[in-house]
């Protein structure tokens, strides 16, 4: 039997900056800020991402969002969110060392993910700007859909990411796995 | 044809054009593409396939399918061996290795087989009987049973092959893919629904006998295929049915392929399906008959019989005797007949042989026998007559006994609907008295049954209700079923009364009728103490055939009705599953996550041994050029007393805590008190779980007024993480904190030794690191190696000691200017580590503590603050905490230095004395101290360091070793050098 064609692409996404946000969208000072600096509202649907300019904002909880900028900008972003919101009781933590992302991309993409996460991953239920965190095999996880293109990104703590690598790579090997990078 | 002289020449769902090579225990045949092992073997007129479990009786092919207890081999050898497969479900492929199992040295001569000889000494219950005494002697007995007993022989050495697990979401679940769940699975994907559909065969369209009602389902099958909302599982069998509509499926992705598998497929996957609904369409299984001898090779269910000559194309036999008590075996009789195999007679064991089947039989010219029984057989290898006789109106036999000759018996006790899956979910069962079956009852679940599941014996009733289970719409279940003769005999009488030649209920177990009526004389009248007690219904059949007449035979035997007995539990697996589909890819290396630190390929590349700390891999010592371990840790401790060693604290869980209810969160989870904490400053913490017990110490520094970054022993980082989210979120909401987990975040690297300062100077200009500028205990931020560090005057060496915080991304350029040649710092590991805190007597959280020590035993008042509450307060006020007789924390100093006692010894007060007596404590942590040139252990000793006298004896597997109670801090106690 021939070899398959590549069903999988994996590759590490570059050092991306990540900000922690915690604050109560109840009180109308907070969201308002948080626009001021980024320029456009939080997600507030469950599970969603908004997305403009450099950043993306994942929703994560009722109280808790991550936003991603450019490796450069995270100390710039923090300390605007930081001076944006002084006298509310929020939290603002960069966090862009603590995790490396993943992009797992091609036709079986969700394939391999399946066999590691229990989420519905049909791309008509997890569709484009999704995000959940999750497991994925032993290890907890933060699985963002960005677009509508077939490639989903996974992000897991830095002290996980050669495991989870490893486990990626094996889990694309029945479909052809073309890694861009290891 | 040559070979296969039991093969038709035309017709089956078999590829002559593709001859397939095996061998069968040491012999070659060939068979076809299409074949099953068992089809083949029948083909090749091979019809002693093994010999039974406990009597060693010679054994056939009973059934075509899944609920085979016969015909059991052995495939392949070594690590890919396979004990017990199902002759019946194997796919012939070319190469395949088969072999009986149960005999030796084969299934023809088999030294077993004087079990069956002796068959009268060896009944149910024989082994609780016989070898319980005397009471020691099972140990002895033990293994000589298990040699003899042991069905199969399990793989030898590591599994060659992959294993994978996939969890799969649909909308609805098809179990079985013949009439009624392909017409469910069609109804259910017009309707839009996603739609899995899995049938354990290798090919959709069920069991049915006609090939051309076969064709029809195949067109629906076609459709399936081309929708996108639709995935076909086949060689998938579905074998667990669990709360919330979760599944568990078995797919057997290659097995089929043998050595020619393509290497990048799994051998087998597991599937993890969660279900909106489920269509349970599993089809019945057909029940053998209960007579004398009923066991033998060439005796077979009619069904299979039928399935063997339709869609094999081949023979069973060449003279056949039909024997039935119902009319489905008419249609194997006529199809038997039709292909030329001479039917000898139909015998129907109801009275009226009359209706449309046994009408259409005899028009083709059949024998039928009605009223009649098949009560015993003859043939040692292979069947070779069948007696007859008539039965009466109560059931007993009357008249004299004819003896056909024939090779083959087709018999049919009727059917039992597949109801394991829909049990597993927590459905009820009803017995049927006009089925005599026992039927799916009412919903447990959003599950559906449909088709023969639910009794249906026409192909038009299964279809009907599968298009209703599948759209979801309302069905008749009662649709299709078939009266059966309820007055017919569940186990056929004996022919005289000594009652000779055993009558088999459990084929794999050679469970017998007579073995039934035993138990139930002995007391075992509970279905489920009847089945632990003869083994009805064990082993990998799971008593799928004979279940129901055992329980029958119960029923009668205690006067009851059978739904008075019920059945005993269906669990899953409904079909065995293997260990390595249950492992999926969670072996060797992923066998469980590993997480490194930033500087792990660092500590790699000075050839570190590693300690694996939860599932961290933290340095465990740095061994030079031909190094013992203990020549490393003395030389790393040493380094550390007198000139600077650097560890990698990097595992350490951070925390970050900010909110104006900080302190307040501080204040409950810690026993001190954190209201004067200043920005800069840093604190000691120590927290108790409700119990008081010690959960987890650490250092909280306040960032600023209302942030503090709180750091965790490396094993408790999360759990203490949930522990305070579970008290701010279920009970303290009111309080206004967000906690932030910075563990991944921050890289921490600690530099301990009297060089430190000097060390830290060289790296930084804009930290003041004068004592009296950064005292003990105080934090500051700065430039350290050009990065933005924070930097924490803490110690848990003793030594002058600064831990720099910095970005985990900066980590590795951060200990690489540490250890600079310039620098003279020694790297050191955990064990290093361990010794320097234990000569200081500061606890390990999870050495010196297990859950069960309060800050009591640890001499640690001091921490308890008197002026607030926190959690394990109240506990600690219990008077029983204040027992003398507990055990507290003690430095232990062995009267001779040299020796090292082990971690865990217990500790008596006086000298073994040859009788039991009482453990006062035991060692938790002990280590030769390279500083003080002996050893030091610590110890929780009852009385503590009150004890008197403060001798106390560890009796070691060889030798009692003297020791003295003392402070648990050796070395500088007073903290000059920390502080300093």
């Amino acid at each position: 039997m021939a070899e398959p064609a590549p069903g999988v692409e994996l590759r590490i996404c570059p050092p991306r900056g990540r900000i922690d946000l915690r604050g109560d969208p109840a009180d109308p000072a907070f969201p308002t800020a948080v626009a001021g600096v980024l320029g456009f509202e939080l997600p507030s649907t469950p599970n969603t991402s908004r997305s403009a300019g450099a950043a993306t904002v994942l929703w994560l909880g009722p109280d808790a969002w991550l936003i991603e900028t450019e490796r450069a900008m995270e100390a710039a972003v923090a300390e605007r969110l930081a001076q944006a919101l002084p006298d509310l009781h929020c939290s603002v933590a960069a966090v862009g060392d603590g995790s490396v992302a993943f992009s797992v991309s091609g036709p079986r993409a969700a394939d391999v993910l399946a066999k590691g996460m229990t989420l519905d991953l049909d791309p008509a239920r997890f569709r484009a700007g999704h995000c959940a965190r999750s497991l994925l095999a032993r290890i907890p996880v933060l699985l963002h859909r960005p677009g509508d293109d077939f490639i989903y990104e996974v992000t897991a703590a830095r002290s996980y990411s050669e495991y989870a690598l490893d486990w990626l790579h094996d889990a694309a090997l029945e479909y052809g796995d073309a890694a861009g990078s290891s | 044809m040559t070979g296969q002289p039991y093969r038709l020449a035309e017709g089956g769902a078999i590829d002559r054009s593709r001859p397939v090579g095996f061998s069968f225990d040491g012999r070659r045949y060939t068979g076809f593409a299409g074949d099953t092992l068992a089809s083949a073997l029948l083909a090749n007129g091979v019809t002693l396939v093994g010999r039974s479990f406990k009597y060693h009786r010679p054994r056939g092919i009973l059934s075509a399918g899944t609920e085979e207890p016969n015909a059991l081999v052995q495939l392949g050898t070594g690590a890919r061996g396979i004990a017990n497969a199902k002759a019946t479900r194997v796919e012939l492929h070319e190469g395949l290795v088969a072999s009986s199992v149960n005999c030796w040295p084969g299934p023809r001569c088999d030294l077993g087989a004087l079990n069956d000889l002796a068959h009268r000494l060896i009944p149910a219950g024989f082994y609780y009987k016989t070898f319980m005494w005397p009471h020691r002697g099972w140990h002895f007995y033990e293994r000589l049973i298990r040699r003899m007993a042991g069905l199969g022989r399990a793989p030898e050495g590591a599994d060659p092959d992959r294993y994978e697990r996939m969890n799969a979401h649909c909308d609805v679940l098809v179990v079985g893919a013949g009439p009624a769940g392909l017409a469910a699975a069609r109804a259910a994907a017009r309707g839009g629904s996603r739609v899995i559909l899995a049938d354990e065969r290798g090919l959709p369209g069920g069991t049915l006998p006609d090939a051309a009602d076969t064709g029809r389902l195949g067109e629906t099958t076609a459709e399936l295929e081309d929708l996108d909302n639709v995935r076909i599982l086949v060689r998938t069998t579905v074998t667990g049915y669990f709360d919330h509509n979760f599944l568990i499926a078995l797919e057997r992705v290659t097995d089929h392929l043998g050595p020619h598998a393509p290497a990048h497929l799994p051998r087998q996957r597991l599937w993890r399906i969660r279900a909106g609904r489920v269509v349970l369409a599993t089809g019945a299984l057909e029940r053998p008959l209960v007579f004398a001898n009923n066991d033998r090779p060439g005796i077979m269910l009619a069904s299979a019989a039928r399935a063997y000559v339709n869609r094999f194309a081949v023979l069973p036999g060449r003279r056949a005797v039909v024997v039935t008590d119902n009319d489905s075996a008419y249609g194997a009789a006529l199809d038997l007949h039709r292909n030329g195999v001479e039917i000898a007679a139909v015998v129907d064991l109801r009275r009226n042989g009359e209706g449309g089947k046994p009408a259409e039989a005899r028009a083709a010219g059949l024998q039928i026998l009605a009223g009649h029984a098949v009560v015993d057989s003859r043939g040692r290898r292979r069947v070779r007559t069948a007696h007859v006789a008539r039965l009466d109106d109560d059931g007993s036999l009357t008249g004299p006994v004819r003896t056909l000759s024939c090779d083959l018996i087709a018999m049919s006790g009727g059917w039992n609907p597949a109801v394991h899956l829909f049990s597993q979910a927590g459905g009820r069962l009803r017995y049927d008295e006009a089925l005599r079956a026992f039927l799916p009852e009412g919903a447990p679940q959003a599950v559906r049954c449909a088709g023969a599941i639910n009794g249906a014996a026409d192909t038009a009733s299964c279809i009907a209700q599968g298009r209703a289970a599948g759209a979801g719409e309302p069905d008749d279940r009662a649709a299709g079923r078939v009266e059966a003769a309820s007055r017919a005999p569940w186990a056929v009488p004996a022919r005289n009364r000594a009652g000779e030649g055993r009558r088999f209920v459990d084929f794999q177990n050679d469970v017998t009728s007579a073995d039934i009526a035993l138990a139930a004389r002995e007391g075992y009248q509970s279905v489920e103490h009847l089945k632990r007690y003869t083994t009805l219904g064990m082993g990998t059949d799971q008593g799928k055939t004979g279940n129901v007449a055992g329980l029958a035979i119960l029923a009668q035997t205690l006067g009851l009705a059978i739904p008075e007995v019920g059945t005993t539990t269906f669990r899953p697996p409904y079909d065995p599953v293997t260990f390595g589909a249950i492992a999926g890819r969670d072996v060797g290396r992923l066998a469980d996550p590993v997480r490194r630190t930033p500087i792990h390929r660092w500590h790699e590349e000075a050839g570190a041994v590693f300690e694996d700390v939860g599932q961290w891999k933290r340095p465990f010592y740095y061994p030079q050029d031909g190094e013992t371990k203990h020549g490393a840790v003395a030389r790393e401790c040493l380094a550390v007393r007198n000139a600077a060693g650097v560890m990698d604290a990097s595992t350490l869980g951070k925390i970050l805590v900010c909110g104006p209810d900080a302190r307040a969160l501080l204040n409950r989870i810690y026993t001190n008190a954190w209201d004067r904490l200043e920005a800069g400053r840093c604190r000691y913490g120590l927290m108790l779980g409700e119990d008081g017990m010690v959960l987890d110490d650490g250092v909280t520094a306040c960032l600023a007024g209302n942030r503090f970054l709180t750091t965790t022993t490396t094993g408790n980082a999360s759990r203490v993480f949930a522990w305070l989210e579970e008290w701010l979120q279920t009970e303290w909401p009111d309080l206004d904190v967000y906690l932030t987990s910075l563990t991944e975040q921050l890289a921490t690297v600690a530099l301990a030794g009297p060089n430190a300062r000097e060390i830290l100077a060289a790296l930084t200009d804009d930290i003041d690191l004068e004592p009296d500028a950064f005292p003990f205990m105080a934090w500051r931020e700065g430039r350290v190696a050009g990065l933005p560090a924070r930097v924490f005057r803490v110690s848990y060496t003793g030594e002058l000691s600064y831990e720099i915080v910095v970005p985990a991304g900066d980590a590795m350029d951060l200990w690489t200017a540490l250890t600079g040649p310039e620098h003279a710092v020694t790297p050191f590991g955990t064990e290093a580590m361990h010794v320097l805190r234990a000569e200081k007597g500061y606890l390990m959280i999870g050495q010196e503590t297990d859950g069960t020590v309060t800050p009591l035993d640890l001499d640690m008042q001091w921490i308890l603050s008197r002026k607030k509450d926190f959690i394990g307060r109240r506990s600690l006020a219990r008077p029983a905490m204040r027992d003398p007789l507990r055990k507290r924390l003690v430095g232990l100093e062995t009267g001779d230095p040299a020796t090292v006692l082990p971690e865990g010894a217990q500790i008596l007060a006086e000298p073994p004395s040859g009788v039991p007596e009482a453990m006062i404590g035991h060692v938790t942590s002990s280590y030769w101290s390279p500083t003080l040139g002996r050893s030091i252990a610590l110890a929780l000793v009852q009385g503590g360091r009150d004890r008197e006298p403060p001798t106390v004896h560890v009796p070691l597997d060889d030798r009692t070793v003297r020791a003295s109670i003392r402070d648990p801090r050796f070395y500088d106690p007073d903290g000059v050098r920390m502080n300093g």
